[in-house]
């Protein structure tokens, strides 16, 4: 059997010695970055309320659909991630596409927001969203696309006003909370949701993240550093994972009632799956009747959500009209990478195409 | 752009000592790699040179510094004291590992100096991440507490434990005394934070020890793993190369751990008893804050609530208003139908279709 190590001293005293001189010249190529800016593509608030404030990208290209777009972002995270920059943008590819884009930017809730519920969020906030958008573009119904934890407020909105949603797409949306490897459902399991709130009221962003980088420590902490070593004579890869890194720690706290709830009845309680069991407001959310066309999309290697939390969706919805894309990927390659960028807004564009 | 001026630590003289540094160590490696590679290394110089270039590379406080800096430079540090503790073990078994025996004493050494118990290993770069959670939530005391984020993180658990061993049977009958007179509450307050601040010691220990199979069962992975490597002829024959094998087994281990009921417990019991301490901080605080005329976060905290509620009865009755502003318009125009049909009868066979949003009312009212 051939030795399992053959790494030779002088080879290794070589090695150390090339990563030293990168990491020298990493150093300076950092310091040398200057600003880092993020969202590539123009856009226009259309409409605020509080910290919410109501995007429509502007399209150079002609919009080719006459139903307007409106993505719900997640309220962990920032929503720039969609449009990172200028060669990692979904947007773009939608708005090549010829759609007419809409975005909402939940803003960075404070102690002021700490009473924010779920039913206030999806019954108020998305659904005055919505509201403007039926009356600008004088339709019955608009197009809603969720992203993560906003394509389960969006599933959750399209049962509770299902007029008023033509076509539903939902990208890495977590639906059975159990299924698959789910970290974060079971770290969940025994904490005390009620006197972590009651205690802290909003609960801050840090704390977030430290869970998201605690699935895959030794990766997200520290490989993914010496790898940074390895590209960092490239200003343009620097000025890309800085972007990156960026958008991991920009981590807006999160409203007390509404972290509450979501922890409780879905993480928790699994309840999205049980009919009538999640009460958002006054009507409680029943999946049945998700009528309308629904195209789910997920990733293959998701550790955030994994793949079957999201596969779960089609045993649940009562559309007839039901298509799923696999992407292979994980859970932000599915917006940022190469690949994501010529299938998923194509995908999109033409799912939706058939359904104008 | 920076301007290297403002930013000591990238200027110039840092350059230059970087420079230098690296001259030293081509020296060394002449004089003891080059000539002979197989020739027992000086481990002595080596860690000599790697710490001196440690110390160029973590200079206090570097003033532009960033996280993504620190991160950087702690992995960057982690990688060459791996690099060195490899080194060493390769001196000690002239140059390449050639028994099993020899590679896997190298390993187990390599996983010592990665911490192999219960508690977090004493290196900073590596220790960086089993901190983390330890950090993030006691950094959640901050904030109207009676503790600074730091409190606890300076005591260690172990004195904790030992103090609560000892003082066991006295500091139960401390705790079961009844507060007395006129200060019977803030003897019972005391009493509670005491116990509160026990739990949350013991609870942070037991989420630690955890931890304590990680590292045998990442180092036994990692055996594994070069097994396999060797049967297929396949060796590992960089740093780097096993580093990354290093981080896939670590993974590995990791994940089959946390997946555990048993760890889903220890945490949930470390974060309830942690938020328990605080509220009682926080409690505390608002009593003296209150006791001095001043608001208190409890009451700060029914005033937002009652304003949320208020708001959310203002949308509610806005959009009644905007509803029925449509059903107004909309009765309107009916009446204005209706009366033309009156008076024209003869249009009756080609009535007006109705509003759509009429419709989408009535569903949203149901919905």
């Amino acid at each position: 059997m051939t030795a399992p190590l053959q790494i030779r001293a002088d080879r290794a005293l070589e090695e150390i010695r090339e990563f030293g001189a990168k990491l020298n010249q990493g150093l300076r190529t950092l310091n040398e970055l200057g600003e880092i800016s993020v969202g590539a593509t123009p856009k226009e608030a259309v409409y605020q309320e509080d910290k919410l404030v109501l995007y429509r990208f502007r399209s150079p290209h002609a919009v080719t659909n006459p139903i307007p777009v409106l993505i719900v972002y997640a309220l962990v995270n920032r929503p720039y991630m969609v449009d990172l920059q200028e060669d990692r943008s979904i947007v773009q590819g939608l708005l090549r596409g010829g759609l007419d884009v809409y975005l909402i930017d939940w803003g960075y809730p404070d102690a002021a927001d700490r009473y924010l519920t779920l039913d206030d969020y999806i019954n108020g906030y998305i659904d005055r969203c919505l509201e403007l958008l039926r009356g600008r573009h004088r339709v019955d119904a608009v197009n809603l696309l969720g992203i993560c934890q906003g394509g389960t407020f969006s599933l959750c909105y399209a049962a509770l006003h299902p007029e008023k949603v033509r076509n539903l797409i939902t990208t890495v949306t977590p639906v059975d909370f159990h299924a698959g490897p789910n970290l974060l459902s079971r770290w969940a399991r025994h904490v005390d949701v009620d006197l972590v709130v009651d205690t802290l009221g909003n609960v801050p962003g840090e704390v977030l993240n430290w869970t998201y980088l605690a699935l895959k420590p030794f990766r997200l902490t520290g490989q993914k550093y010496l790898d940074l070593v390895n590209v960092l004579d490239d200003p343009a890869e620097a000025r890309n994972f800085v972007r990156m890194e960026k958008w991991v720690f920009d981590s807006p706290d999160q409203a007390g009632e509404a972290f509450r709830q979501f922890v409780k009845d879905f993480y928790q309680r699994n309840a999205l799956i049980k009919r009538g069991e999640v009460r958002i407001g006054a009507h409680t959310v029943d999946l049945k009747r998700v009528t309308m066309p629904v195209l789910n999309i997920f990733a293959t290697d998701d550790h955030l959500v994994p793949p079957a939390a999201s596969r779960a969706l089609e045993q649940y919805v009562g559309t007839s009209d039901y298509s799923a894309v696999e992407f292979p990927g994980g859970h932000i390659g599915i917006y940022v990478s190469g690949r994501s960028q010529k299938l998923i807004p194509p995908a999109i564009c033409n799912w939706l195409a058939d359904r104008s | 752009m920076a301007n290297a001026t403002e930013a000591p630590f990238w200027g110039p003289e840092w350059m230059a000592a970087s420079q230098r540094q690296w001259a030293d160590w081509a020296d060394w490696w002449r004089q003891h790699a080059e000539p002979d590679p197989k020739a027992p290394t000086g481990s002595q110089g080596w860690a000599e040179v790697l710490e001196r270039w440690g110390r160029i590379l973590s200079p206090p406080a570097p003033p532009k510094s960033s996280e993504l800096l620190e991160r950087l430079l702690d992995q960057s540090r982690a990688f060459l004291q791996f690099g060195e503790q490899f080194a060493a073990g390769l001196a000690e078994s002239s140059n390449v590992f050639q028994t099993a025996e020899e590679w896997r004493r190298a390993l187990q050494k390599l996983a010592e100096s990665w911490g192999s118990g219960a508690e977090p290993p004493a290196d900073a770069a590596i220790a960086a991440f089993w901190k983390l959670p330890f950090d993030t939530w006691n950094r959640t005391l901050s904030s109207a507490s009676l503790f600074p984020g730091d409190f606890l993180e300076a005591q260690k658990p172990e004195t904790w434990s030992r103090i609560a061993d000892d003082l066991h049977r006295d500091l139960a009958r401390f705790l079961s005394v009844p507060g007395l007179g006129y200060t019977r509450e803030v003897q019972e307050q005391g009493q509670e934070l005491v116990r509160l601040v026990i739990e949350y010691q013991r609870a942070a220990q037991a989420y630690a020890a955890t931890f304590r199979t990680l590292s045998p069962d990442t180092l036994e992975r990692l055996q594994g793993r070069l097994s396999d490597r060797a049967k297929q002829g396949d060796p590992i024959t960089s740093l780097r190369g096993l580093y990354d094998l290093w981080v896939d087994s670590s993974e590995e281990a990791y994940f089959a751990l946390v997946s555990t009921e048993a760890y889903a417990e220890a945490y949930g019991r470390m974060v309830n008893a942690l938020m328990a301490l605080k509220r009682h901080g926080r409690n505390i605080v608002d009593e003296v804050v209150g006791a001095l005329g001043l608001p208190t976060r409890q009451g700060l905290a029914t005033l937002q609530q009652r304003q949320q509620e208020l708001r959310r009865e203002v949308a509610t009755l806005r959009r009644g208003v905007t509803d029925a502003g449509s059903l107004r318009a909309e009765m309107t125009q009916l009446r204005t139908d209706l009366e033309r049909l009156r008076t024209n009868p003869a249009r009756r066979s080609a009535p007006r279709p109705r509003r759509a949003r009429k419709a989408d009312h009535n569903v949203s009212e149901e919905g």
